[in-house]
């Protein structure tokens, strides 16, 4: 078992818990720094949509996770950014110009759906954000001048001055500069005041507003945060396939995110990454695993959302502290081993109290 | 000069008048004590006073400044912080950060400066750390900083709560009910606390308090209230020898 | 034709289906009264009762009448079952686990159904005793169809009136909406409460799946409708249940007219235009009261 003596206040807030924590990360760095030379290409391909993921992952995570705010509308944000990074290049934008709107334009489509709907529970927030993106992708397949409509467009690839991302390997530099920027900014909100805000507005707004949190702007900061990275992940996902179309942002990307950060462990930075890692991978692991299943069940098509579905159950009704909650469960089974006692590491099940909403 | 002045301040649930009609004065470094049977509308007037509700009539200066209309989240930058009845802490957050918290209102930077977590962003929290360190020691907490608060017993829940108000540095604190669900140590402490709280910290406390021993030990001036409405106001022999605060009490 | 009685062509078959979205709204504002859980589930919930009638009366061969009933019921124990097993764990964690369950159950329900032989992801017709027949009223030109959409929703609204005034049953169950302490304390069985509002509102679903499925067919994906739903609770204020009446009407009627006068794609996005309109302009809703911290 681990013990910390602190010895100075900055410890409470520092960006890494201690020089033991740095170490690690500094390893994981390395290691994907050193991943487009070791990696065969499929699984640097699956790297980079797990970067991609990661950063909308970090928006949603903000506003869900920490705030406590439910947004069904992320798809919507999503193909904001897609949209508008693909629309703008069309027009001879340079990329780093199209990136910069992407995010500008979903944090201000964030603003607008945010300003009625945060005055109120969160209930509302979770079906005007529904609502707001049955729009937007209406929008996109109508405005057809623009945005090519139901036919989709072709992106580009990336181009920076003179300097072409034309490889799975460059594409990942950019993919993975933006995640750990997302990932970032994210750990630097949650240790600010503001993230302190967003987390006790979580779990008292009454108490909040008493301590002198304004509920309206912190909760309309997150959600264009969060709308704004989830944007930018929007436009690196259209870089990623290379061509758009509207039925790619539907309600099923929504709720793919917020199984995501449920998954991952609401309220925690590792949760990000572990949620990401586990939506790309589990369609891969489904494909694996029709090969195993009778024939009568493996060629339905609805067999992937099945899985998904019920993997969510599963973890909501056992495990809702998701992925990381079993890592921390894990990890502190071998530190107190052999003493480990069942519930030892019990705290608070769920990261909200039963408020009603 | 009064810190605090309500004037004839009054609010309706419905067709039930909850407050009506009260108006007192509150002294700098006074402890004012608010008695009355339950449903007597202490905490209504103490949720008017916060801005949580929003009263139907009468008005509230606080040093010099109106503040019957400013949004609830300005109450304790004007300068005046609460506690809860039923503590309303942020349970899945550690003794430190409840704490944190209450330095909300001084912070000065903004949105992106917090994003990139500049060395202003830096200072400010660790002025902020200090300040909730000084918190820590006035209230004996240092065993419980890195605790998770819901895992707490009630009474240190209610002492920490006391601790977020504090550490906002208010120049007035509303405490609702501080000793009760407190063993006879922890009360003791309270008693304390508050006096400390004037002395030391230089601040004006109200308090809604049932136990008359506390009231009697601290307050300077008692307001006595039932059915929403004004009973007495004075010194504690005073309230307590008056014969309408003694009939609200045993006719109910 | 006279733009008159296009107009009002519309607005009879916007009402029409406005019915459908007030009975899938009743559902959803009756579990979320009782239990404060939201479920996203509703329209799923009818997509079963559909199927069910569907397997009972053309599969089976069951008459119309007595066919539809016995979905009810099925649909209504399905409804009850549901909530034992996965919602009543659930009582009391945070509104994002609860949303998250209930959209994960609606997903299940979908992917579930499109693997059972028989239903699978194709489109099927219920025969229905009306099929095809029209009602002229003066020049208008009604289906007889949409007239028993109409006359079945108010008969139901009626009856689930009467149910929650007089019978005692209802009676509890208001209590335990408004009160569940209080309600507990009065010697009523909260969690037998819980089980029967999610079979009633089951079996309102049910009923308007088989009202739907003249127009638009019995279909794995028909429980999409049920997002228009949620709207037209939104939009009477959520916990009131004639506001979810009256949304599922207004969002009927714009939703036929921006058909008809709109450029093409608004009637899909008409439901949500409204609601963020309402939203901004009086976010209680129409019927809605908004509430009051207690502290």
């Amino acid at each position: 078992m681990k013990f910390y003596k602190k010895t100075s206040y900055t410890e409470d807030f520092r960006l890494f818990r201690d020089g033991a924590a740095a170490f690690w990360y500094a390893l994981l760095g390395l290691a994907l720094v050193a991943a487009p030379f070791v990696l065969p290409a499929y699984y640097l391909s699956q790297l980079v949509l797990i970067g991609i993921y990661v950063v909308a992952g970090a928006g949603l995570m903000l506003l869900s996770g920490y705030c406590g705010q439910v947004s069904l509308g992320h798809a919507a944000f999503f193909a904001v950014g897609a949209f508008t990074v693909a629309v703008l290049e069309k027009h001879g934008v340079p990329f780093l110009a199209a990136f910069a709107a992407a995010g500008a334009l979903s944090a201000a489509v964030g603003f607008v759906i945010g300003l009625p709907a945060l005055r109120l529970s969160g209930l509302y927030l979770a079906i005007a954000t529904l609502a707001a993106s049955f729009i937007v992708t209406e929008v996109i397949v109508r405005w057809e001048g623009v945005t090519n409509g139901a036919s989709g467009l072709n992106v580009a690839k990336i181009r920076i001055a003179g300097w072409i991302a034309d490889s799975e390997p460059k594409l990942y530099a950019i993919v993975l500069a933006v995640a750990v920027a997302a990932m970032l900014a994210v750990r630097n909100i949650v240790r600010a005041p503001l993230g302190l805000a967003m987390m006790a507005i979580r779990d008292s707004e009454t108490a909040a507003q008493s301590m002198g949190v304004p509920l309206m702007r912190v909760k309309l900061a997150a959600f264009a945060i969060s709308a704004l990275l989830t944007g930018l992940a929007g436009a690196l996902y259209a870089h990623k396939l290379q061509f758009i179309d509207p039925d790619q942002f539907t309600i099923l990307v929504s709720i793919e995110f917020l199984v995501m950060i449920f998954i991952g462990g609401i309220g925690s930075m590792h949760g990000i990454v572990l949620g990401a890692a586990f939506v790309i991978a589990l369609p891969q692991l489904v494909a694996v695993a029709k090969d195993y299943l009778p024939a009568a069940v493996a060629q339905q098509s609805g067999l992937q959302a099945a899985v998904y579905a019920a993997v969510l159950l599963a973890f909501i009704l056992a495990e809702p502290t998701g992925l990381y909650g079993i890592w921390r469960k894990i990890k502190h089974y071998f530190s107190m081993f052999p003493f480990y006692r069942k519930g030892s590491l019990r705290r608070a099940k769920s990261f909200a109290k039963s408020e009603t909403w | 000069m009064a810190v605090l002045s309500v004037s004839d301040v009054g609010i309706s649930f419905g067709g039930l008048r909850a407050v009506d009609g009260i108006s007192f004065g509150v002294e700098p470094r006074e402890i004012f004590a608010i008695i009355g049977p339950n449903g007597a509308g202490k905490t209504t007037l103490f949720n008017v006073i916060s801005r949580i509700y929003e009263p139907s009539t009468g008005s509230i200066v606080f040093d010099g400044r109106d503040i019957t209309r400013i949004p609830p989240h300005d109450v304790v930058r004007a300068g005046i912080a609460r506690t809860f009845q039923n503590i309303n802490l942020f349970d899945n957050a550690t003794v430190l950060d409840n704490l944190m918290l209450g330095r909300y209102r001084h912070h000065r930077s903004g949105v992106l400066r917090q994003t990139l977590f500049t060395p202003f962003v830096r200072r400010e929290k660790l002025a902020d750390r200090r300040k909730v360190e000084e918190v820590i020691d006035f209230l004996e907490l240092g065993k419980y900083r890195d605790v998770l608060v819901a895992g707490l017993p009630y009474g240190v829940r209610k002492i920490v709560e006391l601790g977020r108000a504090l550490a906002a540095e208010p120049r007035l604190i509303l405490l609702d009910e501080p000793s009760s669900g407190l063993n006879v140590e922890e009360t003791r402490d309270m008693v304390f606390w508050i006096q400390d709280m004037r002395d030391d910290l230089d601040m004006t406390v109200i308090m809604i308090e049932h136990d008359m021993s506390l009231v009697s030990a601290v307050s300077d001036r008692v307001l006595a209230m039932s059915s929403g409405r004004m009973l007495a106001l004075g010194t504690p022999g005073e309230v307590q020898r008056d014969p309408g605060v003694a009939a609200a009490y045993l006719g109910g | 034709m006279d733009p008159l009685i296009v107009f009002l062509q519309a607005v009879v078959s916007g009402i029409s289906i406005g019915c459908i979205y007030a009975l899938v709204a009743l559902g959803f504002v009756l579990i979320y009264k009782a239990t404060e859980v939201v479920n996203f589930a509703q329209g799923e919930l009818m997509m079963v009762g559909a199927f069910f009638a569907y397997t009972l009366v053309d599969l089976g061969g069951v008459p119309f009448v007595p066919g539809v009933l016995l979905a009810l019921l099925a649909t209504a124990a399905f409804g009850v079952i549901l909530n034992h097993l996965l919602l009543r764990p659930l009582i009391g964690s945070p509104a994002f686990t609860i949303v998250l369950a209930t959209v994960a159950v609606s997903t299940l329900l979908r992917a579930v159904v499109a693997m059972i032989p028989g239903w699978g992801v194709e489109t099927h017709r219920l025969s229905n005793p009306l099929a095809g027949q029209v009602v002229p009223i003066g020049k208008l030109v009604v289906s007889a169809e949409h007239l028993m959409v109409i006359a079945v929703t108010v008969v139901l609204v009626g009856a689930l009136y009467l149910f929650f005034s007089l019978a005692r049953v209802g009676v509890a169950l208001q209590a335990t909406s408004q009160n569940q302490l209080a309600a507990g304390y009065s010697g009523i069985d909260i969690r037998r409460m819980f089980g029967l509002i999610w079979g009633i509102s089951a079996a309102v679903a049910a009923l308007a799946g088989v009202l739907l499925a003249p127009a638009a067919f019995v279909h794995v994906n028909m429980g999409y409708i049920g997002l228009k739903a949620f709207p037209a609770a939104v939009l009477g204020g959520f916990g009131s249940l004639p506001g979810a009446v009256v949304g599922g009407l207004i969002i009927g009627v714009v939703e036929e007219l921006a058909g008809l006068y709109a450029p093409e794609g608004v009637k899909n996005v008409a439901a949500y235009v409204v609601l963020l309109a309402v939203l901004m302009v009086r976010p209680q809703g129409l019927f809605g009261i908004s509430k009051r911290v207690r502290v």
